[in-house]
């Protein structure tokens, strides 16, 4: 191909891709005392692993924040689950659910869906304790693979209304292209939503309807700060044009202008468990031996965070490529 | 009902405790080693309102690890690299953000382990580490009390950095070996001086002599009008001056031409060149009679035209002409030397005013040099018998620098005179001029704040662990003296106390009853009431 047809193509390409119309709704920020927010996240780690069948650790936490002249933290919970993972032999029925749909899943997105499990468990706890609230729950509001977990949602959605309390789910990475086009939603809004500070978008009503379910309510993009970036936010239930003001006083936050702070705190409380991780691994080891395994054979299954297991050929190279 | 109300007492008493320890806390131990230190996470708002020196306690899990803050920083982190710049005039600052942790980006401090408290109050040598996310308060009043007890010839230098406690030094311990003050111009050598030469004299450790300059030690400072030696102490001070024009109410203070030396005049002079020493040390041994000065005069250079260059003989010449500026050489049948000697005899401390000499180099050194050889021999011929004398030398290095301490005797003074109840007191702003043997023979140090490394590195020469040190020295504002020796009990970063007559006179007056005098007036207690 000649340079020519090369650089008239991406011409082309790069004015289509921003040539649409998108009508932004602005709004500033709430003048008043927002809602309490309880910000909610999960991660998790391994510790072990004998050939398909792994041992994980779930963290899920839920601070609540107020805010007066700075972020409050009024109260938080946490929830620690040791998991016992296996995609060939499935030690319990969520897993034989999940592997049912996906056969060929791996061991982190199978951790990753019991996680994400636990964070509803957590939100539902947390919705029937708290009343007149914002649940900013991590990631898109949507369950991809459990049925159960629809219901679980849908009953989470129940006790929201009967307490008045606000559920979304905000994305810190999106990557959908709603607007059909070759650029994600999110590298579109950066190019044609520069210059709005507070604004926010509903995505279109199509991609939405096709992704329901497992989505949950409605999605948007939202600019949460001037100049900062955008961010897909779901509202479960409620008004964007009374949500994304409140929203916008937890975004003010110095470290992260335009993200809920709030989160960047659960964020980081969740992954706390990689740095305790060796408890656990201290813990699982005095347990097994107490109860006769082989620590010989012990030690050679035991992994790092991500589950390399140390005895692992590819976790000499990643060691040595450091 | 009695039992009660003293439980009670010590409840409550306990609670106040706690909780003014709970409110001193910083922070918590993140890593730790014998030979590294302490590194702790902060908790507080604001780091400036730790500082360098500050005493902090650890709160072991056996011990109480008593330390100071030797370095305070941020660490690096990437979320400040990336908003460092940005615009964020309506964001909410840092400061106050709330999280699980305590504040989201924490700054870090760096304690040095000075020595370990046990459970019976004892101090140990920091051979341990306390654990992982073990608390950290500021020291206060009853843990610093544990570690500086105090003797009873302990008098206040100054207060704890960061604690409202006044820590102490044996004075006693001080003076019975060589000592120095050292401090960069401005930082408040004269005043840490005067307290300690008060000091001294008000707990009966021994005599002072004190080549007093800028007429700062007498009654009253000319330049700042603070109360001087004689103020504090009218019967136990004499002061002498080389300028009885001006200072009409000391002694007038004379010396006979024929005391005289070729090291003073070497010394004096700090220009001769070596063909001038040998010059000046052959007409020493053939003088005969006469007196240095004069057989220089009289010296004719064909008689010495075989031992001595004619050149400089006449450059010698000329050079001893300088002495006729010298008011106070005279011939007489006993200098003031010896009375000085006689009042020192009664333990009497002496202030040697320099008046108009105050700002000749010359006179200093001469005089200084002068003085000092003639002790040292006075004090070395009859040992013990004399009562002990602390000789405060000040501009130190220009007696001690290794091209000129051979012909004097200060090396000497600093190296065996402790033997004989000579103590020299080395008060210098330049400690990296001042030879390494004698820096070596300091059993005490004194360190105002310095800033040319060469010389807070000099002035710490021999301390375990100089690195840390230096770098406390080298931060340290000015009337933040660091004490390292053995008359306190563990190196201390102190404020110097405030020189005010009503805070000296506290200090110093207060502490003329001894322990026996205490107990004699607490016997009679019931008498007296």
């Amino acid at each position: 191909m000649k340079w020519e047809e090369i650089i008239e193509i991406f011409k082309n390409s790069l004015e289509f891709e921003t040539d649409i119309e998108i009508n932004f709704k602005r709004f500033l920020p709430y003048k008043g005392k927002p809602k309490n927010l309880i910000a909610i996240d999960g991660s998790s780690t391994f510790i072990c692993g004998i050939s398909t069948l792994w041992l994980g650790i779930v963290r899920v936490c839920g601070l609540c924040y107020g805010l007066s002249s700075g972020f409050d933290l009024l109260w938080y919970e946490k929830k620690e689950h040791m998991e016992v993972i296996s995609p060939q032999n499935p030690p319990n029925h969520i897993q034989r659910k999940i592997i049912e749909h996906y056969p060929s899943i791996d061991r982190k997105i199978l951790i990753n869906e019991i996680r994400r499990a636990h964070e509803i468990e957590l939100t539902k706890e947390i919705a029937k304790k708290v009343e007149d609230s914002i649940i900013a729950m991590d990631g898109a509001l949507t369950t991809p693979f459990l049925s159960e977990l629809k219901d679980e949602v849908s009953e989470i959605l129940n006790i929201c209304r009967e307490r008045g309390n606000i559920l979304i789910g905000v994305s810190k990475d999106s990557r959908t292209h709603a607007f059909s086009r070759v650029l994600t939603d999110a590298e579109l809004l950066e190019k044609r939503g520069k210059k709005e500070s507070y604004a926010y978008i509903e995505l279109p009503e199509n991609f939405m309807e096709n992704s329901r379910p497992p989505l949950y309510g409605k999605a948007y993009f939202v600019k949460l700060f001037p100049k900062a970036r955008w961010f897909r936010i779901d509202i479960a239930r409620g008004s964007p044009d009374e949500i994304f003001p409140q929203l916008a006083c937890y975004a003010k936050s110095r470290l992260c202008p335009g993200y809920i702070y709030p989160l960047v705190e659960a964020h980081k409380f969740a992954v706390e468990i990689n740095k305790i991780r060796e408890f656990y691994e201290k813990k699982f080891l005095e347990k097994a031996v107490k109860e006769g395994l082989p620590i010989d054979k012990l030690l050679l299954c035991m992994t790092n965070a991500k589950g390399k297991k140390i005895s692992d050929f590819h976790t000499f190279l990643d060691e040595i490529s450091e | 009902m009695l039992k009660e109300k003293k439980y009670q007492i010590f409840i409550l008493f306990w609670m106040k405790y706690r909780s003014r320890v709970e409110n001193m806390e910083i922070g918590q131990v993140v890593s730790a080693s014998v030979l590294d230190g302490i590194e702790i996470k902060l908790n507080i708002e604001n780091p400036e309102n730790l500082k360098v020196g500050y005493p902090v306690i650890v709160e072991g899990k056996e011990y109480r690890f008593y330390c100071v803050v030797e370095d305070i920083y941020t660490p690096k982190s990437k979320v400040i690299e990336r908003i460092a710049g940005l615009e964020l005039e309506k964001t909410i600052p840092i400061e106050a953000h709330e999280t699980p942790y305590g504040i989201p980006l924490s700054c870090k401090a760096k304690l040095k382990p000075i020595c370990l408290i046990d459970r019976n109050n004892n101090l140990r040598e920091p051979e341990t580490i306390p654990p992982y996310l073990a608390k950290v308060r500021l020291a206060i009043k009853e843990d610093v009390e544990k570690v500086y007890s105090p003797s009873e010839k302990t008098l206040p230098l100054g207060n704890l950095r960061g604690v409202k406690f006044e820590v102490g030094v044996d004075f006693e311990r001080l003076t019975e070996k060589p000592f120095a003050i050292f401090g960069r111009t401005g930082v408040g050598k004269s005043i840490l001086c005067k307290i300690v030469c008060n000091s001294i004299i008000a707990k009966d450790v021994g005599s002072v002599f004190i080549f007093d300059m800028h007429q700062e030690y007498g009654t009253f400072s000319k330049t700042d009008n603070t109360p001087g030696l004689k103020y504090f102490f009218p019967d136990k001070v004499e002061v002498f001056t080389l300028d009885p024009e001006e200072n009409k109410e000391a002694f007038p203070f004379l010396i006979d031409q024929k005391n005289i030396s070729p090291s003073d005049i070497i010394v004096a002079f700090q220009d001769l060149s070596e063909s001038m020493i040998d010059a000046l040390y052959v007409i020493e041994r053939k003088r005969g009679e006469k007196d240095l000065v004069t057989a220089i005069k009289e010296a004719d250079p064909d008689e010495y035209a075989d031992k001595i260059h004619t050149s400089s003989l006449l450059a010698l010449k000329r050079r001893i002409e300088r002495l006729k500026r010298f008011k106070f050489i005279k011939p007489c049948v006993n200098d003031s030397f010896s009375y000085i000697l006689s009042l020192i005899r009664t333990k009497k401390s002496i202030v040697l005013d320099f008046g108009r000499y105050g700002t000749n180099q010359m006179a200093y050194l001469f005089i200084a040099n002068i003085i000092a050889r003639r002790l040292y021999s006075i004090y070395t011929e009859s040992p013990k018998t004399l009562p002990k004398l602390i000789l405060f030398l000040e501009e130190a290095h220009k007696f001690l620098d290794p091209k000129i301490s051979n012909y004097t005797i200060f090396d000497k003074l600093a190296r065996e005179t402790r033997k004989f109840n000579l103590i020299l007191a080395i008060v210098d702003q330049r400690p990296s001029n001042i030879d390494e043997d004698v820096r070596s023979q300091l059993a005490n140090r004194l360190i105002l704040s310095l800033k040319e490394p060469n010389d807070v590195s000099a002035s710490l020469s021999g301390v375990p662990d100089r690195p840390t040190w230096e770098r406390i020295v080298s931060t340290m504002p000015p009337r933040n003296v660091l004490l390292i020796g053995d008359a306190i009990a563990i190196p201390t970063v102190v404020e110097v106390l405030e020189y005010t007559i009503p805070n000296m006179k506290r200090i110093l007056l207060e502490s003329k009853l001894s322990t026996e005098e205490i107990n004699r007036i607490v016997e009679r207690i019931d008498d007296i009431f």
